[in-house]
């Protein structure tokens, strides 16, 4: 099926919202694998993160077919500042409490906003988020216990978290009106739909914290200046991710890229992704 | 809090795999979680070793053994 340009580019820049911020996340969870309570929380750590790896190289390889892009080099050779990863998962966690607290919003934040596509009527994406849906499922219940097992002062913890976690997770879902992806069937439904069904899963975890209804009224109610907003990447104008938490995603150190699995093309040529050169088949392969 | 704690909260749960529809249901092994969400999704991504068709926990203290007395909540010979 082909879709008009706007269409068609509006469609890019939504997925790679989707795979970069579960790329983000995966790297959340390889990086804080020692902070695990218990043996089966590194176990637990480790398969999600694997999880949420598969789910952006699955999207990024749909693209690379679908948008004829460059093999790899969505993954290998963009610059950070290309990167769509959620600003929720800019701030390093503070403790134990906020790891689990951003975690469970990211989550729930990125599986709201895949739902809109997975009763769309672009099928090759309504399967792949339905595939993620089935995996996310036990990552939720995983975030769901931990966030039960919190001790007293983690819960205290969890409060003054949600002052810095809400505001950024709710101006995600900001979106400037029309959306393409509605008008095109792509999408059943407006964004603005799937944040308020974002806030109702969240509610019982925000009343069950002291002061946390007016955290997430005071996060609700500050909206997104459209002049510093970049729609496409869904964070502000300019923002790129942290270097130390870029520089573990994509490591530039000699002995990291050798530890790398070779790949079959090369990712050194600084392909322009968004000016979608198109591959050339006809060149020879090594 | 420290690394590795152990709460009072932990319970155990008794895993049960299923690797083919035509097999039986097998115990496989154990996990202790201090709920139920983590037992679940701690035994999924540990007995991920074969493509399960069926997979579950249930708490180790529902367990009554019909041989011996004294062993209720324990399964496995150990």
């Amino acid at each position: 099926m082909s879709y008009p340009a706007a269409v068609s580019q509006a469609l890019e820049s939504e997925l790679l919202c989707l795979a970069d911020s579960n790329w983000v996340l995966g790297h959340w969870y390889i990086n804080c694998i020692l902070n695990g309570r218990e043996l089966t929380d590194f176990t637990s750590m480790a398969g999600i993160a694997e999880e949420k790896l598969g789910h952006a190289r699955a999207l990024f390889r749909f693209m690379e077919e679908h948008y004829e892009l460059p093999e790899y080099q969505l993954e290998f050779a963009r610059p950070a500042d290309q990167v769509h990863g959620m600003e929720l998962l800019d701030a390093p966690p503070g403790n134990w409490a906020d790891f689990v607290l951003t975690l469970y919003l990211a989550d729930k934040a990125l599986w709201r906003f895949a739902d809109t596509l997975r009763t769309g009527g672009f099928a090759p994406v309504a399967n792949l988020v339905t595939k993620f849906g089935e995996e996310a499922y036990f990552h939720q219940l995983c975030i769901d216990g931990w966030l039960k097992a919190l001790d007293e002062g983690e819960r205290g913890d969890l409060a003054a978290a949600l002052r810095g976690r809400l505001p950024p997770v709710f101006r995600w879902f900001h979106s400037p009106a029309p959306d393409p992806l509605l008008e095109a069937g792509i999408r059943t439904e407006p964004l603005a739909h799937a944040k308020d069904r974002f806030a109702a899963d969240v509610q019982d975890l925000i009343e069950s914290v002291p002061e946390g209804s007016s955290a997430s009224s005071t996060a609700l109610a500050q909206g997104v200046d459209p002049t510093d907003w970049d729609a496409q990447r869904r964070r502000p104008q300019g923002s790129v991710l942290p270097p130390r938490l870029w520089e573990s995603m994509t490591p530039t150190s000699e002995a990291a890229k050798l530890a790398r699995r070779p790949l079959a093309v090369s990712i050194d040529d600084n392909i322009d992704l968004f000016g979608k050169v198109k591959k050339d088949d006809t060149e020879p392969q090594f | 809090m420290p690394l590795g704690r152990s709460t009072s909260l932990d319970r155990v749960f008794e895993v049960f795999g299923r690797d083919q529809a035509e097999r039986p249901l097998s115990h496989i092994g154990s996990i202790v979680a201090p709920n139920q969400e983590l037992a679940v999704a701690r035994a999924r991504i540990l007995y991920s070793e074969r493509p399960w068709v069926e997979l579950c926990v249930a708490p180790a203290e529902s367990f009554m053994n019909c041989l011996q007395q004294g062993r209720d909540g324990r399964v496995g010979l150990a």
